[in-house]
């Protein structure tokens, strides 16, 4: 990024912020339902310094991984067969295409009935969130490797298991990456639909945290968790998944 | 200098043999035979050059060879084995070098060695870069695939095909991309290749002088459906100068046997 876009991004939260403060400070809107910037800060450093937040985070983010992880070790694989042999396709490729197309927060009650109040219940919901849309973006990715990869891969003597992990998986990558960067957003989203539903004693995440923030009418939490939320979000993508994605264009020679 | 070749069904030595072998494609909805019924024969460490027109099935011949396509009648033969499917023992080079965007240049000539299991391995990186100075990018291991040009993808292709040392090499227009400099280089390279190494190569190319400076063999295709017209034996010592009379008059010779059958010619 250059200067000059760094100084309008800059200028366009600093008014933004500065006016939302205004507007509370001379109570043009109600604080109660709209608290200004400072109050939300003011709960953050509270909830960091009384380890409230920190704990919450750590809790959301170990559900997120372990339910993300059984989403990517089923997906890519399963995906990859879907690719490669058409009944598979025709079975659990048409179920996965039908359960992607559900919004992950209507697995709730199931999870509930399924796995009562249990941490059960929220890996079941994370990994339905996100295994389907893995498992379809890995088949759509090998689907999309030129036939010719292969035609010279055999010709040097590769096929079977060494063809799919050297030959099929690399060059299937950039979609495979697409789907995984998808998978986490829908599994982000559904953990925290199932902590704002799913009422557990076993550990108090993020979803939690804004559950109780309105059950208190206690708004600068609300917004506060939002905006960690938000944060955790975007992080992942910059530290994760953008530099990943650079360096495929990289590579194939495919950047803008 | 230039002998047309009688019956050759009983040479010794066949290390390739086409017998009678026709293949179809799905043309609009109809099975069309694209080959017809081609029998031929390759003595081991024979180079044979096919030429014919475009759309008569010459890579629709080499693909069938490297067992990428199957026939629906009549069977090829490896020595004393019928061909099944692919092997790394016929490596065959396309139109397209199709080169791996997610290894460096280096790494596909590696990926071909590192399935060659008479390589061993500590021998490995010092051929690929051998055969990478052979085609005169020995600078250029470590680019990517897509920071090079046309020609130098080509080149890439052809070191990771010759690295490999497979006992036939099937190449399907390998030079077509080529500027002409680098491509006489590679004529020469590929000599001096063939005459240490006795390889098998089975080549196909849209030029007359091409086939004349590399084949012992030229063989003649004509299409729809695609047949061997006529096959001219090429007895001329080596190395050959494309550039060298003697060659150009050979050359010039065989098109004038052809006269018969313009079509062939056409676009040459
Ligand atoms: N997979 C396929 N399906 C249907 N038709 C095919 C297929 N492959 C080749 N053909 C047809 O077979 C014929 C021969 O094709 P082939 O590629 O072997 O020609 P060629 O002699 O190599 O031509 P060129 O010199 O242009 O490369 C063409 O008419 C082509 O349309
Ligand atoms: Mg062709």
């Amino acid at each position: 990024m250059n200067m000059r876009r760094i100084t309008v991004s800059l200028l366009f939260f600093l008014v933004l912020l500065g006016g939302w403060e205004a507007l509370v400070r001379f109570e043009i809107i109600d604080e109660f339902l709209f608290p200004a910037p400072t109050q939300i800060l003011s709960y953050l450093i509270g909830a960091l310094k009384d380890r409230s937040l920190i704990f919450a985070s750590g809790i959301t983010l170990k559900r997120l991984m372990m339910g993300y992880a059984v989403g990517l070790i089923c997906g890519l694989p399963l995906g990859m067969l879907c690719a490669r042999f058409k009944a598979l396709d025709d079975t659990l490729g048409l179920l996965a295409l039908g359960f992607q197309t559900l919004p992950s927060v209507c697995w709730v009650p199931l999870a509930l009935l399924w796995f009562g109040q249990s941490e059960g219940a929220m890996l079941f919901v994370v990994i339905m969130g996100c295994l389907w849309s893995v498992l379809l973006a890995a088949k759509h990715g090998v689907e999309h490797v030129p036939p010719l990869f292969h035609r010279v891969a055999s010709t040097m003597g590769s096929s079977g298991l060494h063809q799919a992990l050297f030959v099929t998986l690399p060059a299937a990558l950039p979609g495979i990456l697409g789907g995984m960067k998808q998978g986490w957003a829908f599994a982000w989203r559904s953990l925290m639909a199932a902590e704002i539903y799913v009422t557990i004693l076993t550990g108090f995440g993020l979803g939690h945290l804004l559950h109780y923030g309105r059950e208190l009418h206690a708004m600068d939490q609300v917004f506060g968790v939002m905006l960690v939320i938000m944060l955790c979000g975007y992080l992942v993508d910059r530290v994760v998944f953008s530099p990943a994605e650079r360096y495929l264009h990289r590579r194939w020679g495919t950047a803008a | 200098m230039v002998a047309v070749v009688e019956s050759r069904a009983e040479v010794t030595g066949t290390e390739l043999s086409i017998r009678n072998v026709t293949k179809q494609f799905n043309i609009k909805g109809k099975s069309t035979p694209v080959i017809k019924d081609i029998s031929l024969e390759v003595r081991a460490g024979e180079f044979v050059c096919i030429v014919g027109p475009s759309g008569c099935g010459k890579s629709t011949l080499l693909n069938l060879v490297a067992g990428l396509e199957h026939p629906e009648e009549g069977a090829i033969w490896e020595a004393k084995e019928q061909i099944q499917g692919p092997s790394r023992d016929r490596l065959m080079m396309f139109q397209d070098a199709a080169l791996f965007p997610w290894l460096d240049v280096l790494g596909n000539v590696m990926f071909s060695l590192k399935l060659a299991p008479q390589i061993p391995k500590e021998k490995r990186i010092e051929l690929a870069v051998r055969y990478l100075r052979m085609v005169g990018l020995g600078r250029f291991r470590r680019s990517f695939v897509h920071e090079l040009s046309g020609g130098m993808k080509q080149r890439v292709a052809l070191a990771r095909a010759l690295a490999a040392d497979p006992s036939i090499l099937l190449m399907d227009e390998p030079f077509a991309a080529l500027d002409a400099m680098t491509r006489e280089q590679l004529y020469f390279d590929l000599q001096h290749i063939w005459m240490s190494q006795k390889k098998t190569v089975l080549l196909v190319t849209h030029n007359i002088r091409e086939a004349v400076c590399l084949g012992d063999r030229v063989v003649l295709m004509t299409g729809s459906p695609g047949i061997i017209k006529d096959q001219f034996e090429i007895d001329m010592p080596r190395p050959r100068d494309i550039n060298s009379v003697s060659l150009a008059q050979t050359a010039t010779n065989i098109t004038h046997a052809l006269k018969g059958a313009p079509a062939v010619f056409q676009g040459i």
